[in-house]
């Protein structure tokens, strides 16, 4: 154990409100695996060697499997969180189905079906998770890259980051039934848990974050102003902070919701760009794409309290 | 005793349409339950505060200049007053009638000007300011009796309804030669929705409390009504054709009517919402302007800019059982 892990592992001994916090998932874009982090000891358990480029992991809501973009070959990495290991890889180009450039993952909230937004084939593929066989895809209009759902399983929105579009999904038919103007950019979106609510990061030319009500599907007029070139969207499980990653720089935004305002900058690593909060609320991940480490927000304090070497290129993450 | 005092005061209720015209304060003093209505007098900035069961106005309260919109908050504890001229909300205890504090809508870093309408959320912590001139909406914590944040309009904010999921907000704007519905999201006080929904003026609008429905208002040469679907935040293709031009409307408990009062006139209209229809016109007194159903759906009461008065309507013969003198220039009215 190096001298840097001990010090976070004091820090974590200082803050015992921590425990709870579960373990987070860190897909290694260049290093080609995944780091899996124990968040209440703020120390990496192991090193997951895989092939291609994991790009986004997505756990499944009943903690059993960690599913990941291999953004090379077109393929579904799935992990269980059981024995760290990757158990299955899930070809998404078999039969009838194609998927170039896999970016964005989501489960739905039953755990039954993976959907995978493909950057370069503009579809997203829906994953059978019980047979581990694509079922079905979804045809969008362009290149589809981050991906999430609403917590009642019902719609998906897929950002078309190079058709500056946002496509919503209706996921009992897997069609698209609405495509809203949105900026362009490579950057995420995050969806409210209990509130009608989601956010759209756009990091071209000045840095906002526009606000959609998922109930009537529309887009808020005014854009809430961050500066930078905000990534990813975390929302905290009240949906009223949203943290927000900026990958022009090296600090997480943290938002107001209710006052649509940024009220704070927490110093990160370099370039972060995955952030995730935990299912208790205590803790923000952040992974920081340029410097190959994690930083460990306490939402609390907004303070980093950890930071955690990882592999090769960290860009995205999710918690378990 | 409480259950035999149910049980009297039914039957009395019930009694009461044939003759409570002749003199509801002396025959009906079982009476009771109409609530209280507040009323804004905007020249002489007061809130007229009427006992519905006497029919009598009770107290005249002192609020900021040229009041219009007034709003109970849903525990019936305050009352909030938007003054107009002076960029302020009044905040009056509705148990001892007296005034308990004014937030600037100006303070900080905060603008709110020519305050119009006024709603509370259903949980009473927020109270929504509709400004017309700064046209934007005033975000108040009503607990802090502070401004928090405010929601930018695209256009002059009027009228303000909150659905009773306290989710969205309805409010009414108006541009040159042109009104709009705003729908207004309450999580992150932002506007995602507007609705083209005059071609001329805007006029008021209500939001019905047990069906996902909003009623808005349109002068013109044609006085309409529209209907907006609040589970889609849609409006009706087809609008209600009224005999004149109307001013603010108020929907009773059930939503299946709504009462409409004439601008610049002296009718309060009866719209079959069912029926989407015009079924009845009431004369009331002059310059018909607020109107509020009270909360067991038998009273509604009318406030008479032109005459000072107040007209109390009983909803079930659909005549005008009262009028109470109340101060100069009474505009809005909404009852605790």
């Amino acid at each position: 154990m190096s001298e840097g892990h001990e010090q976070t592992s004091d820090i974590a001994a200082k803050h015992p409100n921590l425990f709870g916090s579960g373990t987070a998932y860190v897909a290694n874009r260049d290093g080609g695996s995944v780091s899996v982090v124990d968040l209440n000891r703020l120390q990496e358990i192991t090193t997951i060697t895989v092939e291609g480029a994991p790009h986004t992991p997505a756990a499944s809501p009943d903690g059993r499997f960690v599913y990941v973009s291999d953004n090379q070959n077109g393929a579904l990495l799935v992990i269980s969180t059981q024995s760290n290991t990757l158990v299955a890889t899930v070809d998404l180009n078999e039969g009838p189905f194609t998927s170039t450039a896999p970016w964005g993952v989501v489960v739905s909230p039953d755990s039954r079906f993976v959907y995978v937004a493909n950057s370069g084939s503009s579809n997203v593929s829906v994953v059978d998770a019980r047979r581990l066989v694509v079922t079905a895809e979804v045809p969008l209009s362009s290149g589809g890259f981050a991906i999430g759902i609403t917590p009642d399983g019902r719609q998906a929105y897929v950002r078309m980051s190079s058709a500056a579009k946002l496509a919503i999904v209706d996921l009992s038919t897997n069609l698209r039934v609405k495509e809203i103007d949105m900026c362009s950019g490579l950057s995420g979106l995050g969806i409210a848990r209990n509130k009608p609510l989601a956010l759209m990061a756009c990091p071209i030319v000045a840095g906002v974050l526009r606000m959609i009500n998922t109930r009537l599907a529309a887009i808020a007029l005014d854009a809430i102003t961050t500066g930078g070139a905000p990534d990813s969207i975390a929302f905290n499980p009240e949906g009223t902070v949203a943290y927000v990653t900026n990958a022009g720089g090296e600090e997480v935004f943290v938002i107001d919701v209710f006052r649509h305002t940024k009220v704070l900058e927490i110093p990160v690593g370099q370039e972060p760009r995955g952030v995730k909060v935990t299912d208790n609320g205590l803790l923000a991940v952040v992974a920081n794409s340029a410097d190959d480490t994690i930083s460990v927000i306490d939402t609390r304090r907004n303070t980093v309290v950890g930071t955690v070497d990882v592999g090769a290129g960290p860009w995205y993450l999710d918690v378990v | 005793v409480d259950e035999v005092l149910e049980v009297v005061s039914e039957k009395v209720l019930e009694a009461v349409p044939d003759d409570v015209a002749d003199d509801v304060e002396g025959q009906h003093s079982g009476y009771f339950r109409h609530g209280t209505a507040y009323v804004t007098n905007t020249d002489d900035a007061t809130v007229s505060v009427i006992d519905l069961n006497r029919a009598r106005e009770i107290k005249r309260i002192a609020v900021g200049n040229r009041p219009l919109g007034v709003a109970v908050s849903p525990d019936k504890r305050f009352v909030y007053v938007a003054n107009t001229d002076d960029g302020t909300l009044s905040v009056i205890d509705a148990l001892r009638h007296t005034v308990v504090a004014t937030v600037d809508l100006n303070a900080g870093p905060f603008v709110g000007t020519f305050p119009v309408g006024v709603a509370v959320s259903p949980d009473g912590r927020f109270v929504y300011v509709a400004n017309f001139t700064s046209e934007n909406v005033s975000v108040v914590d009503a607990r802090q009796l502070v401004l928090v944040t405010e929601i930018p309009l695209s256009a002059r904010g009027q009228e303000i309804r909150v659905t009773p999921d306290g989710n969205l907000a309805y409010v009414t704007m108006s541009d040159v030669g042109a009104g709009f519905v705003g729908v207004l999201d309450l999580n992150a006080n932002l506007q995602v929705k507007t609705i083209d929904t005059c071609g001329l003026g805007q006029a008021g609008l209500d939001l019905a409390r047990t069906r996902p429905l909003v009623y808005f208002g349109c002068t013109g040469i044609l006085g309409t009504i529209g209907a907006i679907n609040t589970d889609l935040a849609e409006q009706s293709l087809t609008s209600i054709i009224l005999s004149s031009s109307p001013d603010q409307i108020a929907f009773n408990p059930s939503g299946s009517i709504a009462y409409v009062t004439e601008l610049n006139g002296d009718e309060l209209w009866v719209v079959d919402v069912f029926r989407h229809t015009q079924v009845l016109t009431i004369t009331v007194g002059d310059g018909s302007r607020g109107v509020k159903v009270t909360d067991n759906g038998l009273l509604v009461v009318v406030t008479n800019e032109g005459d000072d008065s107040v007209s109390i309507v009983d909803a079930r013969t659909n005549t005008v059982a009262a009028t109470v003198p109340v101060g100069g220039g009474p505009t809005h009215v909404d009852i605790a």
